[in-house]
């Protein structure tokens, strides 16, 4: 028999025409169609970003010279917070679901994901979550102001009202993690074309396997851990509150137990998305596979390990820094691997630079430089120095906006014929990648030598010797968010029309996606395509 | 017969994933007891062990006297900036491992109330902490300090003569939480 799963029995028949296709609103609110899931999990990220972009683009002016201009430090540290909260939550993670509600299903040929309609709750979950977190904004007392971190006390004993709220919306937007992790897991798991062993798994699925393993183990945690921060609110208990028996350490334990497999989740799919388009526009087969889903599963087995590396300053023994600094060092290595297997798979390729390439050619460099702050990070003597200074803002902005944002870019550059129809203007496209290559790397660079000079992170005013570098960041930061704008008007114009594009887009491109017609079909592979 | 046949391994999966989350929730809760055990057993988070204290089982051992010098710096952080002034007798005592010390803090209410306070003991570097243990403590229970109210807290200690070598200084910091409201409250219910 197929290994392939038919949902036609899971599917709400009534809401739909024969198409398939709903109409109006109705069609996006009870959509159980995973194209029609994973286009809204796409616009709401990218929705998320212009808000999350918009907080941000206020924070550099202010910080565009020293002393108070805009907003008060009040207003400015629950910018920073929300900023934060929304691109990680908001931004990044829900656009690899969008992209594995798109791609997955149609890579290992399956006519939808496995649980159609989880997978509408877990979606609409998320503006929910957003919505309210958005509305702390607009609520008497302050809204969130204790960083995207919410370290205890000062989101337990000293957190604003809105804290509450807080709470509530990280719990809704895990439990839709959650059920997006799962769907993937049931999916790849159940719903392969027969033939496709997991080793001829595409691998941009393999890297989403592994990072849906990681949402289940880790999005729980995060969920005890605003648990006990609302009872240590309210009911009295004192989880991480030293007066009553607690620790407020332990707070950082629980929440890095969470936030650096976290930090993997955020980049494990764009490892997936670059390996799918590096090999395509260098002519060559991906160099190494079987290495690249071993680094992977290595990375994600690690990330589990190193969690204090984010706390080196609070008083740990000295054998407790080393294991976590020698920890951290080694996970270079199965990221080496895999850099290393993407520049050989360009070696000697036949290389086009097309605006897909473009981004993976800027992930690839812009990644390393973020992997090797990182490493800079890792050794705890020099930590001291860096540690909370804008040179931990320089790294982590380094590995997620040209590493995970551009990564998403690559990856809407490349599909988008497939989902649209149409081609998006190269010549656009590669206007869009230079203009933020060049900017990314104007706002971002200057902070690694203001961190190193002292300028710690989360601060409205500065002293004056960090005037011209923090000048250079916001001009950056100005661009960079404008020439986002711009990707909007690309992606738009793309959708409303443009030259047409072949079923297999891409001269060289491998894969399922690229046998069924452009613009994909509402319903593909409801007869399980077989894998030689 | 596919869709039987497809129906049941997603269900199975989706059981043992939904296991998988509930006991990673529950997890997230077993870490905590799971660190506390670690950092007594390990002893590198600074905490002194009251349990023992409080429920007065504690022993007194006697100790060979090691001929090294230690000095042990006294420090007082008042929690939220509390009005109660509090100070050591001593800013530093040099001591030797296995000897008794006595020394004591002395409290002042300068407000018109009564402030109920709990000191938490913490010890730097973290490691020392087992070595010291306390014979007598105001930390082993909650402090009444009437308005006005001026006391002498004795404070006696002494360190193991198993105290690592390396150490040649430590500080016994104490946080002072003012707990008035949570100990009226429960004399309400009690």
């Amino acid at each position: 028999m197929t290994t392939i799963a038919l949902h036609t029995d899971d599917i709400p028949h009534e809401h739909h025409s024969h198409t398939g296709i709903g109409s109006g609103i109705s069609r996006w609110l009870f959509t159980t169609n995973h194209k029609d899931i994973g286009t809204l999990y796409l616009w709401f990220s990218f929705l998320m970003f212009l808000i999350g972009g918009s907080f941000v683009m206020l924070v550099r002016a202010e910080l565009f010279k020293p002393g108070l201009q805009l907003v008060n430090p009040g207003i400015f540290i629950q910018l920073t917070t929300m900023h934060g909260l929304i691109m990680v939550f908001g931004a990044v993670m829900p656009a690899f679901v969008g992209l594995a509600n798109w791609m997955v299903p149609l890579m290992v040929g399956a006519p939808d994901m496995a649980l159609p309609r989880m997978n509408n709750w877990s979606f609409w979950l998320l503006p929910m979550a957003f919505g309210i977190l958005i509305s702390t904004l607009f609520m008497e007392g302050d809204a969130p102001n204790f960083g995207w971190t919410f370290y205890a006390p000062l989101s337990t004993t000293y957190g604003p009202d809105s804290t509450d709220f807080f709470i509530f919306a990280i719990h809704l937007m895990g439990i839709s993690s959650i059920m997006g992790a799962i769907n993937i897991i049931v999916t790849v798991l159940n719903m392969r074309a027969p033939g496709m062993t997991m080793m001829k798994m595409p691998i941009f699925v393999w890297t989403w396997l592994i990072t849906a393993f990681l949402l289940v183990a880790v999005m729980p945690v995060l969920a005890g851990a605003v648990t006990m921060m609302l009872a240590d609110r309210h009911f009295g208990t004192s989880f991480f509150n030293a007066a009553g028996g607690g620790d407020p350490v332990m707070f950082q334990h629980i929440f890095w137990f969470f936030g650096h497999p976290e930090v993997y989740i955020m980049i494990l799919p764009s490892f997936g998305i670059i390996s799918e388009i590096l090999p395509t526009f260098s002519r060559k087969p991906l160099f190494g596979y079987p290495s690249m889903v071993y680094a992977t599963a290595s990375i994600a087995i690690l990330s589990f390990m190193v969690w204090a590396h984010h706390m080196f300053t609070t008083g740990m023994p000295l054998w407790g820094e080393i294991y976590f600094m020698l920890a951290t060092m080694l996970i270079a290595v199965p990221t080496g691997v895999k850099i290393f297997n993407w520049v050989a798979t360009m070696f000697r390729g036949s290389l086009t630079f097309e605006t897909p390439m473009l981004f993976a050619i800027g992930f690839l460099v812009m990644f390393t430089m973020g992997g090797f702050s990182g490493l800079m990070l890792a050794i705890v003597p020099a930590d001291f120095q860096y540690h909370d200074t804008y040179f931990v803002v320089a790294h982590f902005h380094y590995v997620l906006v040209p590493g995970a944002i551009f990564a998403v870019m690559a990856a809407a550059y490349y599909w988008l014929p497939k989902w649209t129809g149409h081609m998006y203007s190269e010549t656009l496209g590669k206007f869009h990648f230079w203009i933020s290559a060049i900017s990314v790397n104007v706002t971002f660079f200057p902070m690694h030598f203001l961190g190193l000079a002292g300028m710690p992170r989360r601060i409205p005013d500065y002293a004056l010797q960090f005037a011209d570098f923090n000048r250079i960041a916001s001009i950056g930061a100005f661009t960079f968010g404008l020439s986002q704008i711009f990707f909007l008007f690309i992606v738009i114009k793309c959708i409303r029309g443009g030259k047409p594009a072949a079923d297999k887009v891409w001269e060289d491109a491998h894969g399922l996606e690229w046998t069924v017609p452009s613009p994909a079909p509402h319903h593909t592979f409801e007869t399980p395509p077989q894998i030689a | 017969m596919a869709k039987l046949k497809a129906a049941r391994p997603h269900k199975k999966l989706l059981i043992k994933l939904t296991c998988v989350v509930i006991s990673m929730f529950a997890f997230s809760f077993a870490l905590i007891p799971l660190y506390n055990v670690f950092c007594t057993v390990t002893g590198i988070n600074g905490k002194v062990d009251l349990t023992e204290a409080a429920q007065g089982r504690q022993r007194l051992e006697v100790y060979n006297i090691v001929d090294r010098q230690v000095t042990v710096e006294f420090d007082v952080t008042r929690n939220e900036k509390m009005p109660l002034e509090f100070i050591p007798a001593h800013s530093h005592l040099v001591v030797r491992p296995g000897e008794l010390t006595a020394t004591s803090y002395f409290v002042k209410n300068p407000t018109n109330r009564t402030m109920v306070v709990q000191a938490i003991p913490s010890i730097t570097p973290g490691l020392a902490a087992k070595h010291l243990k306390k014979i007598e403590c105001f930390c082993f229970a909650k402090q009444i300090v009437g308005p006005g109210e001026t006391a002498e807290l004795p404070l006696r200690f002494l360190l193991t003569p198993e105290l690592p070598e390396k150490i040649q200084r430590l500080t016994l910091s104490y946080t002072l939480f003012d707990i008035s409201k949570e100990n009226a409250a429960e004399e309400q219910h009690g």
